[in-house]
């Protein structure tokens, strides 16, 4: 093509021709092309004379060497960034989607889990619903049940696996076939894909007057309920936490202390807990 | 009046910046709705052994596939176990891990605690249900089970398993593999599909050198998931 013969849209066409980013190459051919026409009008308006042609041609020729700005157009408009933008801009909108969508479908568990003791952090350092007694008094909080005989904010804790365990709370209560002892357990980490879990089996308890707790099935049924007299179950958890509680329902009357040793033969993590009150 | 902006004018960069983090914090969220499913089978095992609080284990077998030596019914084609599981060794324990093909909610690991295993050589059943299709042409599932040996006689090459159970006695035999191990693999009688069937049977373990000379047989009971 001969370069004084150039008109503005053959201008336009070479000098962009070197932005490979589509939508960028449409930006700038519009800028240019824009910036082409005013010089055109300045110069018909400058050179009332002039005819339209003319005064293209001389735009274009001012504009510089069509070859030379392609050159540096394509020099400063580098395409992987333009495609980064695009690419980022779908992967945004197909996470969004996806999420939606099938968040949508799955129903409400889709995120926490429909589970009643799902919760997203364990801000009041008790298990989810740990209620006792006629009037819902909370099981662990000091309150003015007679039948509560000592509620313990204890805060033990253990590193083990890059988890933190740790023995929150302790509640003994006058039941009507004799003491029962709550101890509320929590689970924590940021690692939100390995949220620790504990095993009832692994779990034993014992006391200061050399008795074990047997507990889940073998513990034996609750004569006035049918339930598990002991027990090791699972209360409240969330995307950083696991909450456990272990209840025994048989304590010894004269019981001080309790162990809890937790391993699949040597353990793991192990706390005691006085039963009186006071720091623990 | 100058409109103002609620937010910065972002350029490119940062149109791109905030564009990536915004789906990688979905993908996050789609991740872990998904029940964050890792990549490799050691990465899901290893995985697990932290959410049980354990320390990471010796892996010891990794199972491909599992051939049952001897089916009882002749006609038909020797069952084959394809689901992949791992066998780890503890200080005094063992864990079996098995993936659920679809849902890491379904991933299981068994422990089995050396302590209450009395003879020489201890026993680890892998992951209770470990029955499948025996192939593609042969969509029937069968109710398999296997035990690892572990802690083998030196000089042992080859070791014999019995198991007695109500219908009838099981034989089977395997080579030694790596980590001195032996994996005996058998096929339920009955139609249960519990994988399970195996725990608490008496049985009785035989082991042979090279020379055929009997190094060591132990009876006890197949212990029960701990």
């Amino acid at each position: 093509m001969q370069r004084d013969q150039m008109n503005g849209f053959q201008w336009l066409y070479i000098a962009t021709q070197g932005i490979r980013f589509k939508p960028d190459r449409a930006a700038v051919r519009a800028e240019l092309a824009a910036h082409l026409e005013d010089k055109q009008t300045d110069l018909q308006r400058i050179f009332p004379d002039l005819s339209p042609e003319e005064a293209q041609r001389r735009a274009v020729e001012s504009m510089g060497d069509a070859w030379e700005v392609r050159k540096q157009l394509a020099k400063i408009h580098r395409p992987w960034l333009g495609y980064l933008w695009r690419l980022s801009q779908v992967l945004a909108v197909l996470a969004c989607l996806w999420l939606v969508s099938f968040g949508f479908f799955r129903g409400d568990d889709a995120y926490l889990g429909d589970h009643p003791c799902s919760e997203l952090w364990d801000a009041d350092d008790l298990p989810r619903t740990a209620t006792m007694g006629d009037d819902d008094d909370l099981r662990y909080l000091p309150g003015d049940d007679p039948n509560q005989l000592l509620a313990l904010e204890i805060g033990q804790t253990e590193r083990v696996a890059g988890q933190d365990v740790s023995l929150r709370r302790a509640a003994l209560w006058q039941g009507e076939d004799g003491l029962e002892l709550y101890l509320y357990l929590r689970v924590n980490t940021w690692r939100f894909w390995e949220r620790g879990v504990l095993r009832e089996k692994w779990m034993k308890v014992t006391d200061d007057r050399g008795n074990c707790y047997v507990l889940g099935v073998e513990s034996g049924e609750h004569p006035e309920d049918g339930s598990l007299m002991n027990g090791l179950g699972m209360w409240g958890f969330g995307p950083f936490h696991s909450g456990y509680e272990v209840y025994i329902r048989n304590l010894d009357p004269e019981a001080g202390w309790i162990y809890l040793d937790y391993g699949p033969t040597q353990p793991l993590f192990s706390f005691a807990v006085e039963l009186k009150e006071g720091d623990q | 009046m100058k409109k103002r902006r609620f937010l910065p004018k972002l350029g490119r960069g940062g149109k791109i910046v905030r564009n990536l983090v915004l789906a990688a914090a979905l993908a996050l969220v789609i991740w872990a709705q998904y029940g964050c499913p890792l990549p490799t089978l050691e990465l899901e095992f290893r995985r697990m052994e932290r959410k049980n609080l354990l320390p990471p284990s010796e892996i010891v077998l990794r199972t491909g596939q599992i051939t049952v030596a001897h089916s009882h019914e002749p006609y038909d084609p020797v069952p084959k176990v394809t689901q992949e599981q791992i066998l780890g060794l503890g200080e005094d324990y063992a864990v079996a891990f098995w993936k659920h093909p679809f849902s890491t909610s379904g991933n299981q690991l068994a422990c089995w605690s050396f302590a209450e295993q009395p003879g020489q050589v201890k026993l680890a059943p892998l992951v209770s249900l470990i029955s499948d299709t025996r192939d593609e042409d042969w969509p029937e599932r069968e109710s398999c089970a296997a035990v690892a040996a572990l802690e083998l006689p030196q000089g042992t090459v080859r070791g014999e398993m019995t198991v007695e159970a109500r219908e009838g006695i099981y034989e089977e035999e395997s080579e030694v593999l790596e980590h001195n191990l032996c994996l005996f693999a058998f096929q339920s009688r009955l139609s249960s599909y519990s994988g399970d069937w195996l725990q608490g049977l008496p049985y009785t373990l035989r082991f042979y050198d090279a020379a055929g000379e009997l190094l060591l047989e132990q009876t006890g009971t197949v212990p029960v998931r701990g």
